[in-house]
C-alpha cells in the first residue's frame, strides 16, 4: 500500500513538473530572406541594397523567453549602441530584422515595444493582435506539428504597403507567444514570415520558472503617436522632399 | 569616424546624383552637407522601397546622415 502510494505521489509530482516545465522556457530564432532579382522599373541600387542587407541576416539571433503569462522577444545584445559605424550593412540588417524588445503580458492583453529611434528610447504599448485567419495547412518544424495562420498588417503612416504575416504555430506547446510581438494563437509560433523576412526556431528549451520583467526605460507613447512622430521626423530630415537643397 | 561610408553608400550617392538635375549636382560638389543629404536620402529611399517601413528607413537614413556630417566636420 505504501509502495503504491509512493509511486502515485511520484507520478503526480512528475506530471505536475512536466506541465510546469512546458509552461516556461526559451526559443532561439534565426532569420533569413530570399534574394531579389533585377527587375525592370526598379533601381539596381535598391535591389543591391536589399541583397547586401539580407546577406548579413545570418549573423543575427533572436530570443523568445516565455512563461505562462508573459514573453519577451529580442535580438541578442539588444539596445547596445553601435559605436563601430563602419559596418553599414550589418546595421541595415539589424534594422531590417528588428532591434526592438517586445514584451507581452497576457493578463493585460498588451504588448509593450521598447525601441530606439534617433537616439531616443520609446515604450510603445499596443493590444495583442488577434486578427489571425487559421488555415488547414500543416508542416513539421523541429518535430512539432505546426499549423498555418495568416494576417495582414495594414498600410499606415509607417508601412507604405500592406504586409502579409504568416505564422506556423504548434498546439503541442499551447502557449500563445511568438516573435516580434505576434501572439494570440493557440500554440507557440515556431516560424514567422513577416513580409520578406523569415524567423525560424533553431532551439527550443524548457526551463523551470523563467522570470520575465517588463522593460521600463523609455518615453511612453501610443502607436498612433509614434506614427505621427516618425512622419514629423521624416519631414524634418526632408527625406521625402525632393526639392530640399 | 571617417571610415564610415561603405562602398555601397557611395554607389548609392552617385546613382542618386546621376538621377538628379545638373544644378543640384553642381551644388553638391560645392556643398558637403548636400552630399550627406543626398547620400542619406538614397539610403532612405532604398530602405523604404525594399522594407515597406518608413520608421526603419528613417533610422538608417538618419544614421548615415549624422555620421556623414560628423565625418565632414572631423579633422581629416
Amino acid at each position: 500500500m505504501n509502495i503504491k502510494l509512493t509511486f502515485l505521489l511520484l507520478f503526480l509530482t512528475f506530471i505536475g513538473f512536466s506541465q510546469n516545465h512546458e509552461n516556461s522556457g526559451s526559443v532561439v530564432y534565426k532569420i533569413n530572406a530570399s534574394k531579389k532579382k533585377s527587375d525592370q522599373g526598379v533601381k539596381d541600387s535598391n535591389i543591391d541594397f536589399y541583397n547586401r542587407t539580407i546577406s548579413r541576416l545570418d549573423e543575427l539571433k533572436y530570443h523568445l523567453e516565455f512563461n505562462k503569462e508573459k514573453s519577451l522577444f529580442k535580438i541578442e545584445n539588444a539596445l547596445v549602441n553601435d559605436t563601430d559605424k563602419s559596418d553599414f550593412f550589418l546595421k541595415s540588417a539589424k534594422l531590417f530584422g528588428g532591434e526592438e524588445i517586445y514584451y507581452t503580458n497576457l493578463k493585460d492583453k498588451k504588448v509593450t515595444i521598447q525601441r530606439t529611434m534617433l537616439g531616443e528610447i520609446f515604450l510603445i504599448e499596443d493590444a495583442i493582435q488577434t486578427d489571425w485567419k487559421l488555415t488547414s495547412e500543416t508542416k513539421l518544424i523541429a518535430n512539432y506539428k505546426c499549423l498555418k495562420a495568416e494576417m495582414i498588417l495594414e498600410k499606415n503612416k509607417i508601412y507604405v504597403n500592406d504586409i502579409k504575416i504568416i505564422a506556423w504555430f504548434t498546439p503541442e506547446i499551447p502557449l500563445p507567444f511568438g516573435p516580434r510581438g505576434y501572439n494570440g494563437l493557440p500554440g507557440l509560433i515556431l516560424e514567422l514570415n513577416y513580409g520578406d523576412i523569415n524567423y525560424y526556431a533553431t532551439e527550443i528549451k524548457f526551463e523551470n520558472q523563467v522570470q520575465i520583467s517588463k522593460p521600463t526605460q523609455g518615453i511612453k507613447i501610443t502607436s498612433e503617436e509614434f506614427e505621427t512622430y516618425i512622419s514629423q521626423k521624416i519631414d524634418e530630415y526632408g527625406f521625402e522632399n525632393k526639392s530640399k537643397n | 569616424m571617417k571610415k564610415v561610408f561603405s562602398l555601397f553608400a557611395a554607389v548609392l550617392f552617385f546613382t542618386s546624383s546621376l538621377n538628379a538635375n545638373t544644378s543640384m549636382m553642381n551644388n553638391q560638389i560645392e556643398d558637403s552637407p548636400g552630399d550627406c543629404f543626398e547620400m542619406a536620402m538614397g539610403v532612405y529611399e532604398a530602405a523604404v522601397f525594399t522594407w515597406n517601413d518608413r520608421a526603419r528607413a528613417l533610422e538608417l537614413g538618419a544614421w548615415v546622415y549624422e555620421d556623414c556630417m560628423e565625418s565632414e566636420a572631423g579633422p581629416y
